[in-house]
């Protein structure tokens, strides 16, 4: 289509669409030799519901895993079931394996780590299953205010008990960056907006997921109690940055299938069940609105931090 | 109610009617609108600016109550305060309608309140937080795994205004608004009473013109031609009124030549007819006089002959008495006998002529004893009709002219009655009327006649120049069966 271009001297339209097209290939041939070798075992895809991110998180694990099997709804899993890697998408699928009690290493994907370990606990299971949880990693999250402030700063974050595993990796980025990390107690009895109104003087509130202080219905109190305060949020989701925090690192589906595929590589190579763990691959939400009114220059730096299958470290 | 008929109004008036009947019209459906709109504007702006501050203070709300810090609220609701006089109150309520701030406007008056009332709604952001158990989680932003907005109502706000001072606003600018119209309609109507008088103006003065042509006037200047129709039309009508003045002069000269020729064929008319009359006059006179000389003679000397004769032939026939032979006396007597009935009879026919050429009856008895006479003649000679006469004053004043003049008169016209009219009763009348006018009324139940075809009938011409001679009247009355009139009236 390009040399007919160029030969009969078409428009300037068709030509970008060829170089769009040439682009495409191009990266999906990185794409593929980023994504490694092709799995070997089988693949068995469960889900928990019909809905349309479900479908389209299925559809990317077909085209990377095109001999995989699918099972929507538990009931067409029926013992003895098949031996292979079971993927969970969702909290939902996680709940439905448990209960199957199958054995089978399995990865689950899609599903925060608040949800991981809580479903974990219910079941006493441990072992032969990982994640690959859905939330950004904290690592990354203090990278990035380092990155932002460029400066040694104060970070709060509002720690439950369910979320109490996290502070050892907290602390431990924190060190990374040379943040100073205050954790503020949130218990079900305490009224989140003085908690929020004692860390009001902390210039860096990081939220991660806990539905005892995040949920929807809080959100708005948090962002405007945040704002109010002159405090940047950092966290955890691009809806939330949308709604008012100040940036977050989020992965989208390839992010999450490109991980996936490299841990289960691994795992062939290994035999190995890698630890649950952040997802690797990531990109950059930024509310400039929010950065000018916390007087925050955003420059090139800040900007270019990501990272894709297919591209350095 | 005289302007009620407006169509007898004059162009000016209803030029300046249309001018400014429509601008009127105008002006009054216009303030009427705007004071009905600004009416309506008030109560609109008021509820549409109520029910923004009560939405948008309640939507500023969620986070005072919900984190129960009421200040940052406080400054905002003063501030709006101090921007619109009009708000008087906000009030924050709870769920449960229990103040929780109470804010009072200094600034505002209390009159013409009005309330609004909104609720305070907290709303659950559509923002993913990774804490649905029955879908993937996914950080990125995913329109489909929305969740549905919720909203939950902790509160309301009341808010109170007052529209004095948005009608205070709407009637200054109303009354504004009326000024201009009111300025825009004064300028109409004086433009259009310039501009009815520019037109009524020259349309006046062409009027005037029409007039002066009209009165016979035809030196018509206009002081300044107008331009456009009107304008035209002047030169039409200064045109007009050069032609009719030429034509006119041209008129006047061909009527002032047909009229000296009228008047010269008059003068010769009547000249003739004097002369006519005259002659006639002389004819009658002099034919009197002929026949009075004729009867003088015939009596003077034809019947003084005819007596002489018989005188002569008496004497004969006496002679004859005396001794002559009886033959010869007889023959002599039988002659002369003979010449004296032949005398007699010649002396009878002369006497008759006479009186027939010249009644001696009107210079012995006068007109009175004349027509008794004539009426006796006519009524011993027909036997079909009676006659009969009235006589009122003394005719005897008559002079002879007069005298024979009627007699003349009542003469034809008897002669009329007998030859013509077939009449049985035939009346004659005279009268003096004052001593000055003698009245002669001849009327009879004849057949009657066509007036009309016999008018040229030498008897009634005659009748007419006698009567005319004296500068009489006459008039006749008649109609087939119905008899004839003839009223005579003879100035003395």
């Amino acid at each position: 289509m390009i040399f007919t271009a160029l030969h009969k001297n078409l428009s300037i339209k068709k030509l970008l669409l060829a170089l769009i097209q040439i682009t495409t290939v191009i990266g999906t041939c990185f794409s593929s030799i980023s994504y490694g070798a092709p799995i070997k075992s089988d693949v068995i895809i469960v889900t928990g519901d019909h809905g349309t991110l479900t479908k389209r998180i299925v559809e990317s694990l077909q085209n990377v895993m095109p001999k995989s099997e699918i099972f929507v709804d538990q009931e067409k899993m029926t013992s003895p079931y098949k031996k292979g890697v079971y993927i969970a998408v969702g909290p939902a699928a996680l709940k439905i394996l448990l209960k199957k009690n199958i054995d089978s290493p399995t990865f689950v994907i899609f599903t925060s780590s608040l949800a991981y370990h809580s479903i974990l606990e219910t079941t006493q299971k441990s072992h032969n299953i990982t994640a690959i949880y859905a939330e950004p990693s904290l690592a990354n999250q203090l990278q990035l205010v380092a990155m932002l402030y460029q400066k040694s700063v104060k970070v709060a974050a509002l720690i439950s008990d369910k979320t109490n595993y996290i502070i050892p990796t907290l602390h431990q980025a924190a060190n990374k960056n040379k943040i100073i990390l205050h954790l503020e107690k949130l218990t079900e009895e305490d009224d989140l907006n003085r908690k929020l109104n004692h860390i009001a003087d902390i210039p860096v509130l990081l939220a991660f997921p806990d539905s005892l202080a995040y949920r929807a219905e809080n959100i708005p109190n948090i962002l405007m109690t945040s704002y109010r305060h002159n405090q940047a949020v950092i966290g955890f989701t691009k809806d939330l940055v949308h709604a008012g925090a100040l940036a977050s690192v989020y992965s989208d589906i390839p992010d999450i299938i490109a991980h996936l595929r490299e841990v289960l590589s691994d795992y062939e190579t290994t035999g190995h069940l890698p630890a649950p763990q952040f997802p690797k691959y990531f990109n950059l939400a930024i509310n400039d609105a929010v950065a000018r009114s916390l007087n925050l220059v955003i420059d090139k730096r800040v900007r270019n931090f990501y990272k894709k299958p297919y591209t350095s470290e | 109610m005289k302007f009620l008929y407006w169509k007898k109004w004059g162009i000016k008036a209803r030029l300046i009617l249309i001018t400014i009947f429509p601008i009127a019209i105008m002006f009054l459906s216009m303030i009427t609108y705007s004071y009905w709109a600004r009416h309506a504007e008030v109560g609109e702006e008021l509820n549409d600016r109520g029910q923004l501050i009560a939405l948008t203070i309640a939507s500023s709300s969620e986070y005072a109550i919900a984190s129960a810090n009421f200040d940052y609220l406080a400054r905002t609701i003063h501030h709006l305060f101090d921007t619109d006089p009009s708000v008087n109150a906000v009030v924050l309520l709870d769920a449960q309608k229990h103040p929780l701030l109470n804010l009072k406007n200094p600034k505002s008056d209390a009159e013409e309140i009005h309330s609004f009332e909104a609720p305070v709604q907290k709303e659950w952001a559509m923002a993913n937080t990774l804490d649905q158990l029955n879908e993937p989680h996914l950080a990125s932003r995913n329109e489909d795994s929305r969740s549905s907005q919720l909203r939950q109502v902790i509160g309301y706000i009341h808010i109170t205004l007052s529209s004095s001072l948005l009608l205070n606003k709407y009637q200054h600018r109303l009354l504004w608004e009326a000024s201009l119209i009111t300025i825009a309609l004064l300028l109409s109507a004086i433009f259009g009473i310039f501009f009815t008088l520019s037109l009524t103006r020259p349309l006046a003065q062409t009027i005037s013109a029409i007039r002066c042509i009209k009165q016979g006037n035809y030196d018509i200047q206009f002081a300044k031609i107008a331009d456009g129709e009107l304008g035209g039309l002047q030169k039409a009508i200064a045109d007009m009124s050069t032609s009719l003045k030429a034509f006119k002069n041209k008129l006047e000269e061909k009527v002032a030549a047909r009229t000296n020729a009228l008047e010269r064929a008059k003068d010769e008319a009547i000249q003739s007819n004097e002369e006519k009359r005259r002659l006639i006059q002389k004819i009658n006179a002099v034919s009197e006089a002929e026949r009075k000389t004729i009867a003088i003679e015939i009596h003077d000397h034809l019947n003084a002959s005819l007596i002489a004769a018989r005188l002569e032939a008496q004497a004969i026939c006496d002679l004859t008495n005396k001794n002559l032979s009886q033959n010869i006396c007889e023959v002599i007597k039988k002659k002369a006998q003979t010449i004296i009935s032949l005398s007699n009879e010649l002396y009878a026919s002369g006497r008759k002529i006479v009186r027939r050429l010249r009644p001696e009856v009107i210079d012995m008895l006068g007109l009175e004893g004349a027509v008794n006479e004539v009426v006796d003649h006519f009524s011993s000679t027909s036997n079909k009709s009676q006659f009969s006469l009235h006589i009122i004053g003394n005719l005897s004043m008559l002079d002879s002219e007069l005298s024979m003049t009627a007699y003349r008169l009542i003469q034809e016209a008897l002669l009329n009655v007998v030859k013509h009219a077939q009449a049985t009763q035939t009346k004659i009348r005279l009268k003096l009327f004052d001593k000055k006018t003698l009245f002669i009324y001849i009327a009879d139940n004849g057949q009657g006649f066509d007036y009309q075809a016999n008018a040229l009938g030498i008897g009634l011409i005659g009748m007419r120049e006698r009567v005319h001679s004296l500068s009489g009247e006459i008039r006749i009355r008649t109609q087939k069966s119905k008899g004839t009139k003839i009223i005579m009236a003879l100035p003395l």
